[in-house]
């Protein structure tokens, strides 16, 4: 789209930096996927989440590779949808550009952090089942 | 610097309250709550993986008042960003943007994620309670 804009704007730094795409499409792919996702474990999760379940049952659910499996895609899908999201609130609404860096990298940290807890936990889980 | 000039996002203070910045504003503040919602999950994970006593106490605090107040909400916040990302995709596809149908497809997801959550947790509470 370049050849549309004028010299003025590019010297402005108006419009896209043309890089946005990719992202874009990144953060509908996740949405889709979790959606999908969410369905197949959203009701077993509320009902073990909901204090119902012994240990025992929860290790046997997360003791399946399927779920498992599909515990580890939902996070894995889910903390790229989160930083994507958490990335573009904060470039819409923290104006200081040091703090919105540090944010987001604060972020980017946090959630890889979170998919990591949680990857650990799942196959320890599994893996304690199927020994 | 030009900055200045570029237009902002719905600003919480600037916007006068219409469908399309609520609905807009709501889908962006349960995003914010659903990634407390996931670090939780990976909490309950964790604890699941560790067992015994950390389990008791991670699975305590979820089946607490607060605990179930949480997990409602999130409830809320899953169903209304599923509901706002499939209106997403129908304007992604180009449908949706007139401005009766963008307020009604807006107060649908609403009121079906609310529907939604009540059912789900009348079902959680039925099942807990058999």
């Amino acid at each position: 789209m370049s050849q549309f804009r004028s010299a003025m704007s590019a010297a402005r730094n108006h419009g896209s930096a043309g890089t946005g795409t990719g992202e874009f499409v990144q953060e509908r792919f996740t949405a889709l996927v979790l959606i999908l996702l969410g369905i197949v474990l959203g009701a077993k999760l509320l009902v073990l989440s909901a204090g119902g379940i012994d240990l025992a049952e929860a290790r046997g659910w997360l003791g399946s590779p399927v779920n498992a499996g599909l515990m580890l895609a939902f996070f894995y899908f889910g903390m790229v949808h989160a930083f994507i999201c958490s990335k573009v609130l904060l470039e819409d609404y923290v104006h200081i550009h040091g703090l919105k860096l540090l944010l987001i990298a604060g972020v980017a940290v946090l959630t890889t952090g979170a998919g990591l807890v949680a990857t650990v936990s799942v196959l320890t889980s599994l893996f304690m089942a199927l020994s | 610097m030009s900055q200045g000039q570029r237009p902002l996002s719905p600003h919480l203070e600037v916007y006068r309250p219409l469908t399309g910045s609520f609905t807009s504003i709501l889908h962006r503040a349960t995003n914010a709550a659903l990634l407390g919602g996931m670090f939780v999950l990976a909490a309950w994970l964790g604890s699941v993986a560790a067992g015994g006593e950390v389990y008791q106490f991670v699975n305590g605090l979820l089946s607490s008042f607060v605990g179930r107040v949480a997990l409602f909400g999130w409830t809320f916040c899953a169903f209304y960003s599923a509901a706002q990302w499939l209106r997403h995709f129908c304007w992604d596809l180009g449908y949706g943007f007139e401005i009766e149908t963008a307020k009604r497809t807006g107060l649908i997801a609403v009121v079906c994620s609310a529907l939604l959550t009540l059912a789900v947790w009348s079902l959680v509470i039925l099942r807990g309670a058999s």
